[in-house]
């Protein structure tokens, strides 16, 4: 935008200029509006089945399968993991083992909060079923016991997840910031499996 | 007017909302409506322009509108917690449903005590529980306007100042000899005057039925302990029996008849910091029964003979105010076994008091109404001391144990509700270390914990320089480093062998 002395070019522009903004802002707006409206209509019937069930939901976000309903659904599903022992509405570890897919994708985005809502979500898998991972990775090698049966299938399933996912992770502790950060609290995790 | 700012502030709103940060998005978006209001403002001639700004801002309002249902659905999510869950299965997660923002919850399960009459109040949760009718019938009959009571009854209007109910008056004519005890003396003695034993008072008659009314009045727990079954970790068993001993009497009265009485006493038995008194805390807060918390101070006294009386009026009142609970913690102290060298006199007619009124043949057992009756929870580390009639008489004897890995990861999860925790904690990993530590040592270990960050910061600063750190520094996130710290620092406080012990007994006398 050149600087016009003219007092009269330069009205002339300013409108001009307003015109084409005004455009732009109404045009996009429609976007924007049907962009909107499609998330809150997704998000309400995913609410319908929070209230049913945590797995309902995700098996609802799963086929859906769109990333910003996604994102904005994993904080709260991480709650629920997190609470596991004090609250009834939890996660299973099979639902979790489901989303794995989905957070790993997640991991590739290029959006920063995408990675950190995925990194929070693994790290609170990873904490949350600890003691069944140790337990699985102390016994790997010898032959299977009792108890093995009695342990959730998805533990075989989400530990050889995480274990792909390594790769991913040191990558990401690599990056400056809160998600290194993140990143590294995750590898160190991972690290003492 | 800057335009080009609009149509900036316009794209960050919308950049965030795309990216799904709502709230920063809706300030945005507030801000591009202030601006195009003034705008609107300015343009005051050109109709035209006007009329095409306007439409903007309609748009704009639209998006923002969106964007603003869109986080408040987000945020019903958060708080949404509608999941039914069934009484009595459900009491290990119970937790949940009552916790303090609980909309469903009676704010007023235990309103604050009045400083005038003391009576249960009636707003309790438990709908089966009934007025008894003879207490309307008492109501009036507070401590503090007698004589024109008992003239009323057309008795020999005995005006000794404080007498309080009619019972008592017959009662103190009897223990004198004095003329007139009726028939309907008794029959008074036997429901209606729950709380004058008090006044066969050879001491200055003056105040001091009162004074042990008011004295037991003072331990029925009325301020809500505001402790639930949601701040108990483990102890399934127990919550499970508490429950089917105090509430559902309550709820299904008539199943709990015949053999199938509810129980008249629970005596819990564990090492020290396992959750006893909790518990005890909890069946005030959640059961709604009138809860005494009696210890041995409530039931001694320096006059001979009185104890006894306490013991019996305690009862009384708790019959009176049916349903109740009456929590004696640490019952070693007032009922240890009878017979031993060094038991005192007065004190061995205490237990018997004791044993006679919890079942005798005017004791609980009388009462078949199972809304009305009468529950002594007990909490002992000594239970090898106990009397054996006692032990009786507490038909359930329930261990509460050191918590097991899921219980001390519930322990960790519940203490540190409230501290911001560090990325890297690992609760259960946490939980396995701390194998063999009771509840109470668990909490140490938290709050320990809790404040090395504090701790770290305040290292060799004078007291002003303390006082000026900001508050957000003080706050710093707990991290497995500080817990593993706390952990070495902080032993256990329960042996080996005394667990033991416990387990002997209750394999020998346990009943669960």
């Amino acid at each position: 935008y050149v600087h016009k002395p003219s007092a009269l070019l330069r009205t002339f522009d300013m409108g001009l200029q307003s015109d084409s903004i005004l455009n732009e802002m109404l045009q996009n707006s429609e976007t924007m509006v049907s962009i909107l409206s499609a998330r809150n209509l997704r998000l309400q019937a995913g609410y319908t089945f929070w209230r049913r069930s945590p797995s309902a939901l995700v098996t609802y976000i799963l086929r859906l399968n769109e990333d910003p309903i996604t994102v904005d659904l994993l904080p709260l599903l991480t709650q629920s993991i997190k609470e596991k022992s004090i609250s009834g509405h939890t996660l299973s570890m099979g639902a979790c083992y489901d989303l794995l897919p989905t957070l790993r994708h997640l991991l590739d985005s290029q959006f920063e909060d995408y990675i950190k809502v995925a990194l929070d979500m693994v790290r609170t898998i990873i904490q949350t079923w600890w003691k069944e991972f140790k337990a699985f990775n102390s016994k790997v090698s010898t032959e299977r016991v009792a108890s093995d049966f009695l342990r959730s299938q998805s533990v075989q399933g989400i530990y050889i997840v995480l274990v792909t996912l390594t790769d991913k992770i040191d990558e990401l502790s690599r990056r400056p910031g809160n998600l290194g950060n993140k990143a590294q609290v995750i590898q160190s995790l991972l690290s003492q499996l | 007017m800057d335009l080009s700012e609009i149509s900036e502030n316009t794209k960050m709103g919308r950049e965030y909302a795309l990216l799904g940060n709502y709230e920063t998005s809706q300030v945005y978006y507030q801000g591009v409506l202030q601006q195009i209001q003034k705008l609107l403002m300015s343009l005051r001639s050109d109709a035209a322009k006007k009329q095409k700004w306007q439409r903007a801002r309609q748009q704009i309002a639209q998006e923002y509108e969106l964007v603003k249902q869109y986080s408040n659905t987000l945020n019903a999510f958060k708080t949404s917690d509608n999941v039914e869950r069934p009484i009595s299965s459900g009491i290990s997660r119970q937790p949940v449903a009552p916790r303090r923002d609980d909309p469903s919850r009676d704010p007023d399960v235990w309103p604050p005590p009045t400083p005038v009459e003391r009576r249960p109040s009636p707003q309790y949760r438990g709908g089966a529980r009934k007025e008894p009718s003879h207490r309307q019938e008492h109501k009036p009959s507070s401590h503090r306007n007698p004589p024109s009571r008992s003239a009323a009854q057309g008795k020999p209007g005995p005006s000794y100042g404080n007498v309080d109910r009619r019972g008592g008056d017959r009662d103190r004519d009897r223990g004198r000899g004095g003329g007139d005890r009726g028939k309907s003396g008794k029959s008074d003695k036997e429901k209606r005057s729950p709380s004058n034993e008090g006044d066969e008072k050879k001491f200055d008659p003056t105040g001091y039925d009162k004074d042990l009314v008011e004295n037991l009045e003072r331990d029925i727990v009325q301020r809500n302990p505001n402790v639930h079954w949601g701040d108990i970790a483990g102890l399934g068993e127990a919550k499970r029996l508490l429950e089917e001993a105090v509430v559902l009497p309550l709820i299904m009265p008539e199943f709990f008849k015949g053999i199938r009485r509810p129980w008249k006493g629970v005596l819990m038995v564990g090492p020290p910091g396992t959750g006893k008194t909790l518990l005890a805390k909890a069946v005030a807060t959640e059961c709604g029964t009138t809860f005494f918390n009696v210890s041995s101070s409530t039931l001694t006294s320096k006059w001979r003979g009185e104890s006894e009386k306490l013991v019996r009026l305690l009862f009384e009142m708790a019959r009176f105010y049916a349903p109740s609970t009456i929590f004696v913690d640490e019952i070693d102290s007032i009922c240890s076994k009878r017979g031993t060298a060094n038991e005192h006199e007065a004190s061995r007619r205490v237990k018997s008091e004791l044993l006679i009124q919890m079942d005798g043949v005017a004791g609980a057992t009388g009462v078949e109404d199972p809304t009305q009756q009468v529950m002594v929870l007990a909490a002992t580390n000594f239970p090898w001391d106990i009397d054996e009639a006692l032990r009786r008489r507490l038909e359930k004897r329930i261990f509460i144990p050191l918590p097991s890995t899921e219980g001390r990861e519930q322990l960790l999860q519940i203490n540190l509700r409230e501290v911001a925790l560090a990325d890297d904690v690992v609760m259960s990993s946490i939980a396995e270390q701390l194998e063999g530590y009771s509840g109470a040592d668990i909490t140490n270990v938290c709050r320990d914990a809790s404040m090395m960050a504090m701790r770290r910061r305040i290292q060799g600063l004078r007291p002003d320089e303390i006082r000026n750190i900001p508050k957000d520094e003080l706050d710093l996130p707990t991290n497995m480093a500080d817990f593993q710290e706390a952990i070495t620092k902080v032993s256990k406080s329960v042996g080996q062998e005394d667990l033991q012990k416990y387990e002997k007994w209750m394999e020998e006398f346990g009943s669960v």
